[in-house]
């Protein structure tokens, strides 16, 4: 696979081949649909909820500078402090000073997009510090330095063979000899070897699902308790978030939690939601000594005010992947970006510049499916269809696109014109069809006829069989 | 302040001028300081015994365990029942809430209870938590000096204990017993406990005890003090 969006094409060719990402992506796509809508049959105010919700993040988007300062004022308030970053570069840099200041050689790490949005890991290495990744999904790829394939799957691609053959390369040389082949040892081989790094870090760096402006408090949803001990045990947390994941109070966060977990893994509530608010207070019996909150914009505030601005209402629960035929057929990697599917496709090509990512809002069907499973009623074919059209626009699409579209649009603004064609191409298949009503070859169609048969028409166009059919005076 | 924070809020005013939104800044205090409740859904709305039927059915749904018991005197005998049925041993980690400091501990002084810094040691944590939510079978537990978070996590088993009077239907109604029991300052952690530690990150299939606690049993105690 390679890493970048234009090779999103040749990536998912790739990946159609491949049988172990097919069993894994089976797997996947099973599992997330039937937990999903099994938490929506439990719950009959689901639908009034996500219109709530929704409000409730366009609310924000409207007064996003108030409620960043107040957000602000609020970890002030608490003894905390707050780094703004205009970039992933300056974030980096932000949090590799920090790191320094606590004189970290070791860091835990939560499950954090953000930080693959910056690149946090192998820029920290590269500069003397050792990120350890702690939800497993992360440290399974991690070990084989891969990104994540899916935003909270991370390790989705993968069979349970190929994590026993990756705990089998790594972990003999740190005392774990053998090849496991259960599910189980091998959760316990990780929770064994992490333990000890939780209680050894110098700084814990988690990423944020909400963070509130009424408390100062940031919020991560998690259901392995990683995020948690991250946090706890170093003497300092570092928290990295978007500017877009503001909530105003802990109601409203309420209101986004209902939805949340129901739309990502089917659960009612996930396991460990925590609310983080400043270091730890004189006679607390533990927490860290320093608290940060590092804001990253990254492009964030110019993308307010556009026509995709609905995509900042985006709470990362990845519904629409979990539910795209696209995602479930290529897997997250050969979308060659930090976010992947539906939400991805709108999304990178406003990181990554619509030159490079061109080919993203493509890998789309249209078949709606990612709006209508969305919480936060983002019309993502909609975003899709105006990157397109910009990039048509911006002559970014191949040549040989834009002339038959072109000669398709000259033929559409006639009429007349376009139903003669139309009509001649009809009866002329019909003929070459000679009665076996589909054809196996068709040239300008190799595309479509390399998989399947394409279906010879039956008759004439709608449009001249409802002239024929009209009775009259209707 | 910061060239990048100016450069990031000016950024951010100019979007919202050219979508033609105004922001306004008393309108979102106004908002903050009535912190009002949505739209709860209606089971967490119940009240009465409901609420606790429903607490603990949606707990055992969630994969904990639970146990009720008259009175707090009883919490001891109901830890050691649970810690022999799962066949695991002491030392039991106590938090340093005040509810727990006046129970009979040396009735089970088999599994070594103590107060004191979690260790990795350590078997079982037990928790007071300061409410149970009805809606989703959630437990609300907070930080001080009465508890640590690290208890919360680091031990194999998590046992909370919860007052039946304690049981309350909505997370807004958690909010509100928090922001009284802390005088409206937040603690410096928040803990919303639903069930034990799980991951499905190998292959979709769902290994309990990622790396909290595998065992989450609840103790509800029937009868205040």
């Amino acid at each position: 696979m390679q890493r970048h969006p234009a090779a999103f094409k040749e990536n998912a060719a790739e990946a159609l081949l491949d049988a172990d990402l097919q069993r894994a992506l089976g797997l996947a796509e099973s599992g997330f649909g039937l937990k999903r809508r099994k938490a929506m049959a439990a719950l009959p105010e689901f639908d009034a909820l996500c219109d709530q919700a929704t409000a409730i993040k366009d609310h924000v988007l409207d007064h996003l500078d108030v409620y960043l300062q107040r957000f602000e004022k609020a970890v002030l308030n608490s003894g905390g402090h707050v780094h703004w970053c205009e970039d992933a570069e300056q974030a980096r840099q932000t949090i590799l000073a920090l790191c320094r200041s606590a004189s970290a050689k070791m860091v835990t790490k939560g499950k954090s997009m953000v930080s693959e949005e910056i690149g946090l890991n192998g820029f920290l290495e590269a500069n003397g510090v050792q990120p350890v990744e702690t939800d497993l999904g992360e440290y399974i790829i991690q070990l084989a330095d891969e990104p994540p394939s899916h935003i909270i799957g991370p390790a989705l691609h993968k069979t349970k063979d190929q994590v026993s053959d990756l705990f089998h390369r790594h972990h003999p040389a740190i005392g774990y000899p053998d090849r496991l082949e259960e599910g189980e040892a091998l959760v316990g081989e990780a929770r064994s070897i992490l333990r000890h790094k939780y209680l050894q870090a110098d700084v814990g760096i988690t990423g944020a699902n909400f963070l509130i402006a009424e408390t100062g408090s940031t919020v991560i949803v998690t259901n392995e308790g990683n995020g948690d001990m991250t946090q706890i045990f170093p003497r300092m947390h570092i928290v990295l978030a978007s500017i877009e994941k503001i909530v105003p109070t802990l109601e409203d966060a309420a209101t986004l939690l209902r939805v949340l977990a129901r739309s990502a893994t089917g659960q009612e509530m996930s396991v460990y939601t925590t609310f983080s608010t400043g270091p730890k207070r004189a006679g607390d019996a533990d927490g860290p000594d320093a608290f940060h909150v590092v804001l990253l914009d990254n492009g964030r505030s110019k993308l307010l005010g556009g026509n995709q601005r609905d995509i900042l209402r985006c709470i990362r629960c990845g519904a629409c992947m979990n539910n795209c035929p696209v995602y479930m057929a290529a897997g997250g990697h050969a979308y060659g970006a930090t976010y992947m599917g539906p939400m991805g496709s709108v999304l990178t090509p406003h990181f990554a510049g619509l030159h490079a990512a061109q080919a993203l809002p493509f890998a789309s069907t249209f078949c709606g499916r990612c709006e209508a499973v969305c919480p936060m009623r983002i019309p993502l074919p909609k975003l899709m269809r105006e990157l397109r059209s910009d990039a048509h626009s911006a002559r970014l699409t191949p040549a040989r696109e834009r002339f038959w579209l072109a000669l398709w649009l000259w033929a559409a603004q006639r009429p007349r014109l376009y139903r003669a064609i139309s009509s001649g191409v009809l009866r002329g298949l019909a003929f070459l069809s000679r009665g076996r009503g589909r054809f196996h070859w068709l040239p300008l169609a190799g595309g479509w006829t390399a998989a399947r048969d394409f279906p010879a028409p039956q008759g004439d166009s709608f449009l001249a069989q409802w002239a024929k059919r009209r009775k009259p005076g209707s | 302040m910061s060239v990048a924070r100016t450069a990031i809020l000016s950024r951010i005013r100019a979007s919202q001028a050219a979508r033609g939104s105004a922001p306004d800044a008393i309108s979102v205090d106004a908002r903050i300081e009535r912190h009002a409740s949505n739209l709860i859904p209606a089971r967490g709305l119940l009240r009465g015994d409901a609420l606790v039927t429903q607490f603990s059915q949606f707990l055992v749904k969630a994969m904990a365990s639970v146990a009720s018991v008259p009175t707090a005197q009883d919490v001891p005998r109901a830890i050691a029942e649970f810690m022999s049925a799962n066949k695991m041993s002491g030392p039991i980690r106590l938090s340093g809430d005040a509810m727990l400091a006046s129970m009979p501990w040396d009735r089970i002084a088999l599994y070594a209870p103590c107060t004191g810094d979690v260790c990795e040691s350590d078997m079982a944590g037990v928790s007071v938590a300061l409410c149970g939510i009805a809606e989703t079978a959630t437990l609300m537990l907070y930080s001080g000096p009465h508890a640590a978070s690290g208890l919360n996590f680091l031990p194999p088993a998590h046992i909370v204990v919860v007052r039946a009077s304690d049981i309350v239907g909505a997370l807004e109604d958690g909010w509100a017993r928090l922001r009284q029991a802390c005088n409206g300052q937040m603690p410096r952690t928040v803990n919303l406990i639903t069930g034990p530690s799980r991951t499905a990150d190998i292959a979709q299939t769902m290994y309990m005890g990622a790396h909290g606690p595998k065992h989450l049993h609840v103790i509800l105690v029937e009868k205040d003090d």
